[in-house]
């Protein structure tokens, strides 16, 4: 791995290169311009991986080793456009949806001279290099690249470089990476004695910086995950209202649930196709290979009904209505009004979400046990829209509950949930292919082998309804198992009516 | 990991040339590539500007392969790496001789480069019918085998060949490929058509040239000393024939 020195002002470079204890080759110049890359949510920086372009090729730096690997030359880039080199594939892992745009460009001016011994064989290379950014950043440093079999060199070099002056550096480079990514939001820290009124605004308040954030990405469309991440945050605002109500005055929390609603609406086709040809690439893998290009005509019509419907969903997020509930919205969690309080505001917010909670949890479990064999899909249905609201309050207010079985629930109730919204994305897909079919038999728009492929899905599916509908007993039977649901119902029971 | 072992119990023969130009070639075209110079005359390492010695022996370097790792060091081309000779190298014969399943050892060894990476290792190996050289043919995905075309070079690969036969590494294992041919010899060129045709050796020949004796000043391989060179082309050309068979 190299080694980074700073260059103390007052030495040269030559200075350093005279009192290294092995000679030093021809030196190589380099002039490297590089473009630093990340997801819109900071994944590689999370991971500490480093990801730049350099010429036609992507260099992936991570615990030391570098790979480099080709793609399509297409910046931002997706998992798509990446080769399928091991490197490549564990990035792909990580990126997963999001889209790779471009973080920051540098330019790298080096001088890299190679340190010889008698026979003249190099046992590492010393470089120095003057690092800067567009933005006016610059750094100038001196590395020592190792070569395997000679640390012993590497230690003595490093030891005379430090009696020189220059001391190991850390990279600017994660800085100025950092400081280019979008400035992310902070969820709220609660209290448990907060007043619910004021833990609401800061919970919806937090929703929405998330939403506003997520808007330029929504409107380019560089990945599916902005208006995900965007919808994500505006059901959590939704569900807010909707689970504490009698926090807000009731005409305010009318008004801006139907406001909520509508905007729900209006971008929930968009992404409900984005997951749908997600799903769709998915299967297509599953289906007979001769079939699969049967297929084709019905991505292409969903296509062009995502691109008709994201015009009208860009209108929305450009235009004045959206733009005034986002000002309203704003204003009444900045400005708290005291007309805008409802009857519950000054309660603390730790009963108040321990009260939902054992409400919603109580809900979930009986509707969940009133599932039978013969129960109709809609009642799974229902179950799942109780889970979110459970998981929502959870996310909300998880951290005002740190039970040791709050924790276990929470697992279980994320691979119930999960076995749920499978089961639901089954049920969309079926109404979803079965409405797309009949619009494009109308508009003449099917061919035989469509018909034979979507077929071919359609029986897929009522394999996967089958199989998920089983499973639903079994994650059902662990999240209701008495010895967890009843010691986090007596948790929350403790918490909403303290003696 | 793909191994090759250059291999012919003839000296002389231009075993290390093609090694140290054929693992040129291999690191070039983007494998990681590791060569050991197994030959204690250390003529390998020397082109390499390596000094011809290892930590410990090569007892060691049999039975604790992690040791082996460690002796392992960068050339000065990218993705191409060097295990050093060691003359040591010359007991590697008793040593063996003295281990239980004497002519299988050096799989752990290539079990561990494999896991360290490297996508081809070439084995310089020394001339002789030895154990070593048993060792590396067993061991080894192929033997790239130099023969210089004069009849007597040609009785010692059949009696190589035959030797091999006993101890079940097949034929077609064998990569023969002419080496330090002088086209203006009719000799030369009758046995190398007769020679190709009748044992389907490569068809890359190495020519007998100058350049690759130049190497021993230049201490480089020869497409980095003469990269126009005929000598350079050869290798490349070698190269690409083998990886075909691998």
């Amino acid at each position: 791995m190299q080694t980074v020195f700073n260059l103390p002002e007052t030495v040269s470079v030559d200075q350093l290169l005279e009192a290294l204890p092995l000679a030093y080759a021809e030196p190589k110049k380099e002039r490297v311009k590089r473009c630093y890359l990340d997801t819109f949510d900071g994944r590689l920086h999370g991971v500490d991986w480093l990801l730049y372009q350099e010429g036609d090729e992507l260099v992936l730096e991570r615990n030391g080793e570098r790979d480099r690997f080709s793609f399509s030359g297409r910046i931002p880039l997706l998992a798509a456009d990446l080769d399928q080199s091991p490197a490549a594939r564990s990035l792909q892992k990580v990126i997963e949806n999001r889209a790779l745009l471009p973080v920051l460009e540098t330019v790298c001016e080096s001088c890299r001279w190679p340190l010889v011994d008698s026979e003249q064989k190099s046992h590492l290379s010393l470089e120095y290099q003057q690092l800067s950014t567009p933005q006016g950043s610059h750094c100038d440093r001196i590395v020592l690249r190792p070569m395997r079999g000679y640390e012993k060199s590497l230690r003595r070099c490093a030891r005379a470089l430090e009696k020189m002056g220059c001391a190991i550096a850390p990279s600017p480079l994660e800085e100025w990476l950092f400081a280019a990514l979008p400035d992310w939001p902070k969820p709220p820290r609660l209290r448990s004695d907060q007043a619910a009124y004021s833990a609401f605004c800061a919970i919806a308040h937090y929703q929405l910086e998330v939403m506003v954030l997520n808007e330029p990405g929504v409107l380019t469309a560089e990945d599916v995950e902005f208006l995900h991440d965007f919808r994500v945050a505006l059901r959590r605002t939704r569900s807010l209202i909707g689970q504490l109500k009698g926090v807000l005055s009731a005409e305010v929390t009318e008004r801006f649930k139907a406001d909520f609603s509508w905007l729900g609406a209006q971008t929930g086709r968009v992404r409900d196709l984005d997951v749908w040809q997600e799903q769709l690439h998915q299967q297509s893998a599953e289906l007979p290979a001769d079939l699969r290009a049967g297929l084709e005509p019905l991505l292409r019509f969903i296509q062009n009904d995502r691109k008709r419907l994201k015009r009208g969903l860009d209108k929305v997020i450009e235009g004045s209505v959206y733009g005034d509930l986002k000002n309203r919205w704003r204003t009444l969690l900045e400005e708290q009004a005291e007309t805008t309080q409802g009857v519950l505001a000054g309660e603390p917010i730790g009963k108040l979400a321990a009260r939902q909670l054992y409400k919603r949890i109580g809900r979930v479990l009986k509707d969940g046990s009133a599932i039978t064999e013969a129960s109709p899909d809609e009642e799974l249905h229902t179950l799942r829209i109780d889970c979110k609201k459970v998981r929502y309050l959870l996310e909300f207010f998880g951290s005002l509950f740190r039970g040791r079985s709050m924790k276990r629930m929470i697992k279980q109730l994320k691979r119930l949930q999960s076995t749920l919204g499978d089961f639901q994305d089954i049920s969309t897909q079926r109404h979803n292919l079965n409405d797309t079919l009949d619009r494009m038999k109308r508009q003449k728009r099917t061919t035989p082998e469509c018909l034979m492929a979507t077929g071919a899905l359609l029986s897929h599916l009522q394999q996967e309804h089958d199989r998920l509908r089983a499973q639903f007993f079994k994650e059902f039977e662990k999240f209701s198992d008495p010895g967890l649901s009843g010691a986090v119902l007596k948790e929350l029971k403790a918490q909403k009516e303290p003696r | 990991m793909k191994s090759i072992a250059v291999y012919n119990f003839k000296g002389g023969v231009g075993k290390t040339a093609a090694s140290v130009n054929l693992a040129y070639e291999g690191a070039r075209s983007g494998q990681k590539t590791l060569l050991w110079d197994l030959d204690p005359q250390g003529a390998s390492s020397f082109y390499f500007r390596i000094k011809p010695k290892i930590k410990g022996d090569a007892k060691r370097l049999l039975k604790k392969t992690n040791k082996a790792l460690d002796q392992i060091k960068a050339t000065d081309y990218e993705n191409l790496d060097l295990l050093p000779a060691d003359l040591s190298y010359r007991e590697m014969d008793i040593v063996l001789d003295e281990m239980k399943r004497s002519k299988k050892r050096f799989g752990p060894l290539f079990e561990a480069l494999e896991e360290e990476g490297y996508e081809t290792l070439l084995i310089d190996c020394p001339p002789g019918l030895t154990l070593v050289s048993e060792n590396a043919m067993i061991a080894s995905d192929l033997i790239a085998s130099p023969i210089i075309p004069t009849p007597l070079s040609l009785r010692a690969y059949d009696q190589m060949t035959a030797h091999a036969k006993g101890l079940g590494i097949k034929k077609d294992r064998f990569a023969p490929f002419f080496s330090m041919v002088d086209r203006r010899k009719s000799l030369h060129r009758e046995v190398v058509t007769s020679f190709i045709d009748a044992h389907k050796a490569l068809n890359s020949v190495i020519p007998y040239l100058s350049s690759i004796e130049r190497m021993g000043l230049s201490r480089e391989p020869v497409a980095v000393s003469e990269p126009r060179s005929g000598a350079a082309r050869a290798y490349r050309l070698l190269f690409e024939e083998i990886e075909q068979l691998l």
